[in-house]
């Protein structure tokens, strides 16, 4: 058999088994078990076991279980209610501010968790109801959660910039950097798209708001300051060079589970296992995945399917920028059915040596494919964050979270499209800092 | 509940358990390893080996207690859009694949375990740590899996388990 044709029956299958509601690790290790021992024989069997745990035998994994802690600890705490009280207090007076302000909360927040429902969650609690008590409507007060919320994997930590950096062997301490400004870009769309829309909704949305007193805005921000000194002080420790992520993930969720339990008094053994319980299985779930996702990618390679399609895709002799297109457009239907970790995983190995070869880099391609990413986290219908603000305001039709996020959405893929034009807004501050 | 689920759904809990414990014990060895080399200046021998163990054993360990409160992530578009009886079928023919997976890990594990063992492999660094430790780790992980599983299987069928854990209100329209 052809690689190309083994590679669409391979494809074929996995897809089957997905939509069936197989657990994704398992599709990935059952479907390269299978065609391994088919197509490459038992023997080839052999060494899986130990190629499994080698995968994983990597130090640079440790960071995600760690950032993960380190965001649960801090999704758990009140923190971002505190948070967001203190967004409100010094940002909320402008019209239509209540909403810039739940957008600055989510971007902070983003740099305390990894996670995109994490951040969702975290402000969204606090967030989605204040603004529609204070006369926002439905739409735009979950549909701005919703997007903001989708920032926690692109500014740094991210959780899956870590897994595309381990995925392709790119620079971690990169990656976070070339996330920084296209972060900063989207929260500026998505507070000037708020704006706009709390202008024309009109009412008391527009209205300015009673100003907050210096004592105010002081008073809320000893329960904040500690957790953000922690992430400048990781981020710090990052480019620094003084410590790899994975040791500044552990030292940053350390010093997290310290300052819960000091700040938010969370030093009960029950608190402190809800926090592990959560993080552990997602930590567990996201790791797994990696360990057969590299399963997959070997037998891929191994039945010559990856450099038989990299062969085709570069013999094609495509317009680099149409290849480009079809790529995302090919990523934004995948993001539509499976979750962020689970794409990257699957395709950042296949996908890269394309991208490569089309002339593009691997670094600011990451930053593409992550905004690409958060569009599906607030798309049907496997959008994580939407089902997270169900849960928050249940209330609140799907419909209308939908029709709130749909102008975020766009905003986004303005978002990749000003990368597009201008590289140079994930490159420049990797390349600033690291050199090139 | 069936005495066989009910003790695989402890076995898995406290599996999970251990897994969270071995997460905090590799966050604490990285820590200390960060107070030793930057802040004391001494050389560390064991500690990243250690923790990267730790969280190896940590996915294997809490793999059956993420089975068991469908912690591993799936697209679940068609099992909600299924009738009763059809989302059934698929949970069932999802367990059974998945059980024919976990086995086949388990068997490959259990085969490298043994040779470790034998053999009296030892890493290839200056902490040399025996093998056999850390590969025990995928060998109780997917043996426990194994036994998730069928207790899934056992469970969809009598009916003391919802399939893909999804309750009537989730999948009304």
């Amino acid at each position: 058999m052809s690689p190309e044709i083994l590679g669409l029956l391979i494809v074929a299958v996995t897809v089957t088994l997905l939509l069936m509601g197989m657990p994704v690790a398992f599709v990935l290790g059952g479907v390269a078990l299978a065609f391994l021992v088919i197509f490459a024989g038992s023997g080839s069997l052999l060494m899986v076991a130990e190629s499994l745990f080698g995968y994983l035998d990597n130090f640079a994994l440790l960071a995600i279980p760690m950032f993960i802690l380190m965001g649960a600890t801090v999704a758990a705490s009140r923190a971002g209610s505190d948070l967001y009280e203190a967004a409100d207090r010094w940002v909320g007076r402008v019209p239509g501010g209540l909403v810039v302000s739940s957008l600055g909360a989510c971007a902070v927040f983003s740099a305390l968790s990894g996670s995109s429902p994490a951040t969702c969650a975290a402000i969204g609690k606090m967030g989605i109801p204040e603004m529609r008590r204070r006369g926002y409507s439905d739409s735009l007060a979950t549909g701005a959660i919703a997007a903001g919320g989708t920032l926690g994997i692109l500014i740094p930590p991210s959780i899956t910039l870590i897994l595309y950096g381990i995925a392709t062997e790119t620079s971690i301490g990169r990656l976070f950097l070339a996330g920084i400004v296209p972060g900063l870009m989207l929260v500026g769309l998505f507070m000037a798209w708020s704006l706009i829309a709390a202008r024309w909704q009109g009412g008391p949305a527009a209205a300015a708001l009673p100003r907050f007193g210096w004592h105010d805005r002081f008073a809320v921000l000893p329960k904040v300051v500690p957790f953000l000194a922690v992430v400048v002080g990781v981020l710090y420790v990052l480019y620094g060079g003084v410590a790899t992520p994975s040791e500044a993930a552990a030292v940053g969720a350390l010093l997290c589970l310290v300052l819960a339990a000091l700040v938010y008094r969370m030093w009960r053994p029950k608190d402190l296992w809800e926090v592990l319980r959560t993080s552990t299985r997602e930590a567990v779930m996201i790791l797994l995945i990696i360990a057969t996702a590299e399963l997959f990618g070997f037998m891929l390679s191994r039945l010559y399917v990856t450099q038989s399609l990299a062969q085709g895709i570069v013999g094609m002799n495509a317009d680099p920028w149409v290849l480009m297109a079809c790529i995302n457009l090919f990523l934004l239907v995948l993001g539509f059915f499976i979750p962020p970790a689970a794409v990257i995983l699957m395709t950042a190995p296949i996908l890269l040596p394309i991208i490569i070869g089309a002339g593009f880099d691997p670094i600011w391609f990451a930053v593409v494919m992550t905004i690409n990413m958060e569009i599906g986290l607030i798309t049907p219908p496997v959008g994580l964050n939407l089902y997270v603000i169900n849960t928050i305001a249940p209330e609140v039709r799907l419909q209308t979270i939908l029709a709130g996020a749909l102008p975020f959405m766009l905003c986004m893929v303005l978002g990749i499209v000003l990368l597009c034009l201008f590289p140079g807004l994930a490159t420049w501050l990797p390349t600033y800092v690291m050199g090139p | 509940m069936d005495p066989f689920l009910r003790l695989t759904a402890r076995l898995s809990t406290l599996s999970g358990i251990a897994a969270a414990g071995m997460i905090m014990a590799a966050v604490v060895a990285v820590c200390h390893m960060v107070a030793t080399r930057y802040l004391f200046g001494h050389p560390t021998i064991w500690q990243t080996e250690f923790a990267s163990y730790m969280v190896i054993a940590a996915i294997f360990l809490g793999s059956p207690y993420g089975l068991l409160t469908h912690g591993h992530v799936y697209v679940d578009l068609l099992p909600r859009l299924a009738g009763r009886r059809l989302r059934l079928a698929m949970a069932l023919l999802s367990a059974a694949l998945c059980l024919a997976v976990c086995g086949i890990l388990a068997w490959l594990s259990i085969a490298l375990w043994l040779d470790a063992w034998h053999g009296g492999w030892r890493s290839e660094t200056l902490w040399a740590v025996p093998l056999w430790q850390p590969y025990l780790a995928m060998v109780v992980g997917t043996v426990l899996m194994c036994l998730q599983l069928l207790a899934d299987i056992a469970g969809l069928a009598s009916g003391a388990r919802r399939p893909f854990g999804l309750t009537d209100a989730e999948v009304a329209p």
